[in-house]
């Protein structure tokens, strides 16, 4: 039973948002629901995702209820990155329900999201070292990437700039410097060597929805989809016991999504991707990890410009999380981009990716196809 | 069984008539080792597959086999860099950036699989062999490791 | 779509665990839930987790638990939806499974209370009732009166409140809640995983205790337990190819619609819910659940319920709500021993969330106790009558998120 996303709708990221995060919400399910074509009747399940801490509220959902458009519908919640509120809504499509609204938001302002990190961190040891936080592990695992496959910061920059050039031509994304270049990124601030401002994602506000549906509505309705052809998801170890050099569960998560949709070789088969890197280093070890390239290679895939927006294999035309990081939301976003790409003939199809956790210890990968 | 930290200030925001703290409870292999910190020394737990994981813990993160205080091994105090950075930032508690300088390390202990993220003292280079640096008074805490030093070669 | 069942339970001893951190918690009831099964971890492909993170104090803490229960290399999805997360979770691992994308799959929900420092559940109702009800300082409150309208425990007030509206319009008296307090703790005492266990509790014993908010009195309220529950499900082919050698406890039907949320009259929508006895959503919930089991007469069909209630007016309301008694009666039922574990028509057998509340762990419990008394696994409180359907059922939120799952001893009804 094929599923597909028949509409969809993304706030403008922002940061300091004058919107409650009800008001981000309604704007996102009510604008998704008008691009499909469809009323809150005709929707089956609500599946939003927002996470307690983010927030900085418990049962964060629970006075979402109404602006999702789940008031005395069969709902439920993700609490972690949307994309994998989009895979519980497949699992409830291929079950009872015909159509269904998924709904993500993160507002950044109400509390820094780096400090929020350091919550993630074990605490009986990890978060006792005040030193230690997404950023500062993120900087730990790009030198340990840096050193062994002799990556030099210019290489990490060029991802950065490609896709800071993206987004400054993305009217969605939030950090849009036009005419940005490699010096003035290699001059920015540094968090934490290598990490430096413009080579990190900054965090934003946003709220996204998507509408998917059984394809036997697809076809009752007439109805333009763009079809998820595949999808993985896996798990790493905890930060302790993991080897820095791999993104593990990346690999486990495209693996399993190719295998369900026939990819063999995603380079020449997959037309884009979008891609969620918190980090610009981590693009190269995305690139890797989703067998575009063999390890350690990905500079070679930045500097012969096969990945920007006019190459063969054009990644993060949106500018990806350098363009903006709205958390819960960013792989809803990642989703977005790539289905608006795929609807303008862009190309036919597309990977779609986001992470979740420290060190992106959870990922997910969807293939999309036109 | 509780987990002291006398680092973990308790803040008071104005106007805020009530505190609300968490006291997370160690767990008895884990409370094993933070005795052995009061005394100076690093216990990991050893499997039979061959996995060291540190600090210890009832189940391999390898094999998942079960692990108990049958299974703590003592660690060498000394360690490889698998990679550093300088950091330049701190925050808060409610999150306000704060300028530093310091730089943090991940550890790999001589004889253990775990990686340790640790400050470092003094500069250090990846691949280069480190040791741990003790605190004078020893509470048996996270905090009773400063940080690690470079081996004088 | 695939027919799924409940193949292994594990539970921790719930209680105040200050012995194991919350990482040994839920492994400890994973690792029950997988021997029990009788499978290996090699056979599990994903898992679901949940609970309220705000309580423990560690965000998104499946993430340090990955490797103690195997879960690295696999799909771990979480779900958070206030207390009835328990149940949202056996219900993601339902859908995970009976849509196809995976054969065997491991739902763990827990709670660590002991984590907080402060008595009870305090800091995670604070994390609760101050984000979500801090639109009131618009209003005019000032901060000390919030802290103490907070402390005074977010739940327990509407709680407190909805208790008085039922029996305002059911005609029952404040006897009935001690009642069914009593009955839960009489329970509590042969379930050796509950936490407050008294043998001969009696309604009078009950009665006895202060009095906190009109009508709840101590004796009403449920303890704040750590503890974590886990169930392994599998698709009808696993189960075949995995042959296990003990019964297994089939989902039927599931649901879980949402209301509105049920306090101070305003949201910040700007709608309200006026009457949170309605509970609108749980009468849908169950409604739907009923239609995809195939049941067509819960009072005939269903055989016993685990209904979760905190607070013991809400066992009797949600009864009502689940069909299994008329609108305002389930009161009756109760004096007249109907609902004891040797009753007609047993409801929380296990002693319920009024005798264990680990937030997380209690909306899965609901479901892993009825998979325990449909295959017979139940030990001393196990039902005297043979269970062939039974309904677990579960709130959270501001009393408007809802789950109710059917359970059966057979893959479908004729």
């Amino acid at each position: 039973m094929k599923i597909g996303i028949v509409g969809f709708y993304a706030l403008p990221q922002t940061y300091d948002v004058e919107m409650t995060r009800e008001e981000s919400v309604f704007a996102a399910a009510k604008g998704a629901l008008k691009d499909a074509g469809l009323e809150r009747e005709d929707i089956d399940t609500v599946v939003s995702a927002s996470s307690d801490f983010y927030d900085g509220r418990t049962i964060s959902s629970s006075m979402l209820i109404g602006a999702s458009g789940a008031y005395l519908k069969d709902e439920s919640k993700a609490e972690e990155d949307g994309l994998f509120a989009v895979l519980y809504a497949i699992q409830r499509l291929r079950t009872y329900h015909r159509t269904a609204l998924v709904v993500a938001h993160t507002h950044s302002w109400t509390f820094n999201p780096h400090k929020v990190s350091t919550f993630m961190l074990d605490p009986l040891f990890d978060r006792q070292n005040e030193l230690l936080n997404d950023v500062t592990l993120a900087a730990l695992q790009a030198n340990a990437y840096m050193h062994s496959y002799r990556v030099s910061e210019e290489d990490i920059a060029l991802a950065a700039l490609k896709n800071l050039e993206n987004a400054s031509r993305n009217p969605l994304a939030f950090r849009r410097i036009v005419g940005i270049t490699l010096d003035e990124i290699l001059d920015s601030e540094i968090y934490s060597t290598p990490i430096r401002e413009l080579t990190m994602a900054p965090c934003c506000d946003g709220a996204a929805a998507v509408v998917l549906a059984r394809e036997d509505v697809i076809e009752d309705l007439s109805l333009d989809a763009v079809w998820i052809e595949g999808v993985g998801a896996a798990t790493d170890s905890y930060i302790r016991d993991r080897d820095l050099l791999e993104m593990n569960s990346l690999g486990i998560a495209a693996k399993k999504a190719y295998e369900m949709s026939g990819i063999n070789n995603p380079l020449d088969e997959i037309d884009f991707a979008e891609v969620n890197e918190r980090f610009a280093y981590q693009e190269l070890m995305i690139y890797e990890a989703l067998k575009l390239c063999q390890k350690g290679r990905g500079k070679y895939l930045i500097r012969s410009g096969i990945t920007e927006r006019d190459g063969d294999f054009p990644v993060n035309i949106s500018g990806g999380s350098m363009g903006g990081d709205s958390i819960i939301a960013n792989g809803l976003y990642r989703l977005i981009e790539a289905a608006k790409l795929i609807k303008r003939g862009f190309g036919e199809k597309a990977l779609v990716h986001s992470q979740w956790g420290l060190l992106a210890q959870k990922n997910i990968v969807f293939v999309l196809r036109g | 069984m509780l987990i002291k930290n006398k680092d973990m200030a308790v803040e008071r925001y104005e106007g805020f008539p009530f505190v609300a703290r968490f006291r997370w409870t160690a767990g008895e292999i884990y409370e094993v080792f933070l005795e052995k910190m009061k005394e100076g020394k690093i216990f990991g737990a050893r499997c039979d597959c061959g996995y060291v994981v540190v600090p210890p813990r009832i189940i391999c993160p390898r094999c998942l086999k079960k692990l108990d205080q049958s299974n703590l091994v003592e660690l060498p105090q000394k360690g490889v860099v698998l990679s550093k950075t300088d950091v330049k930032f701190k925050m808060d508690s409610a999150g306000n950036f704060e300028k530093t300088d310091e730089i943090l390390v991940a550890v790999k202990i001589n004889g253990a699989n775990s990686i340790l993220f640790l400050k470092a003292l003094e500069p250090v280079e990846i691949d280069d062999e480190v040791e741990i640096v003790w605190k004078e008074e020893k509470e048996g805490i996270p905090g009773d490791i400063l940080g690690v030093r470079g081996v004088k070669k | 779509m695939r027919r799924v069942a409940i193949i292994g339970c594990g539970q921790t001893k719930h209680g105040r665990r200050t012995d194991i951190n919350q990482a040994e918690m839920v492994s400890e009831a994973v690792w029950k839930a997988i021997e029990d099964a009788g499978i290996g971890i090699e056979d599990v492909e994903a898992f679901a987790v949940g609970n309220m993170q705000g309580f423990g104090g560690i965000a998104h803490p499946e993430m340090i638990f990955s490797d103690y229960i195997g879960a690295f290399g696999k799909p771990v999805q979480r779900v958070a939806t206030g207390g009835t997360v328990g149940g949202s979770v056996a219900q993601l691992a339902y859908y995970q499974v009976a849509s196809g994308m995976f054969d065997v799959v491991v739902a763990v929900a827990w709670e660590k209370h002991s984590d907080s420092a402060e008595p009870g559940a305090t800091t995670g109702l604070l994390h609760v009732a101050f984000a979500n009800l801090s639109y009131m300082f618009k209003k005019g409150l000032d901060m000390r009166s919030f802290a103490i309208m907070g402390l005074a425990g977010a739940a327990a007030g509407i709680s407190a409140y909805q208790a008085a509206q039922y029996m305002a319009k059911s005609g029952c008296r404040i006897d009935h809640y001690d009642m069914v307090a009593a009955k839960a703790r009489r329970n509590a005492a042969k379930n050796k995983y509950a936490h407050l266990k008294w043998p001969d509790c009696r309604p009078e014993d009950i009665a006895k205790t202060e009095m906190l908010i009109w009508p709840m009195r101590f004796g009403h309220v449920c303890p704040a337990s750590d503890g974590a529950s886990a169930i392994v499900l599998a698709s009808e082919d696993a189960i075949k190819r995995l042959k296990p050698e003990k019964p297994v406890a089939w989902i039927l039907g599931i649901a879980a619609y949402a209301d509105e949320e049920a306090d101070q009259g305003e949201s910040y929508q700007g709608t309200g819910v006026l009457d949170y006895s309605a509970q609108i959503g749980c009468i849908l919930s169950a409604k739907k659940a009923y239609e995809r089991a195939k049941i067509s007469d819960p009072r005939k069909e269903v055989d016993m319920a685990e209904i979760y209630a905190p607070f013991p007016h809400q066992e009797l309301m949600f009864s009502e709500k689940l069909g299994f008694f008329d609108e305002g009666t389930a009161w009756k039922a109760v004096e007249e021993g109907i609902t004891e574990i040797d009753g007609d028509f047993p409801i929380c057998p296990s002693g319920g969330v009024n005798a264990t509340n680990a937030i997380g762990s209690s909306g899965l419990q609901r479901v892993l106790e009825c998979a325990l008394q449909i295959m017979k696994k139940a030990e001393n409180h196990q039902v005297p009558k043979d269970v062939e359907v039974a309904v677990a059922h579960a709130w959270g939120g501001q009393v408007q998120f809802n789950t109710v799952t059917v359970l059966s001893d057979k893959p479908k009804r004729w």
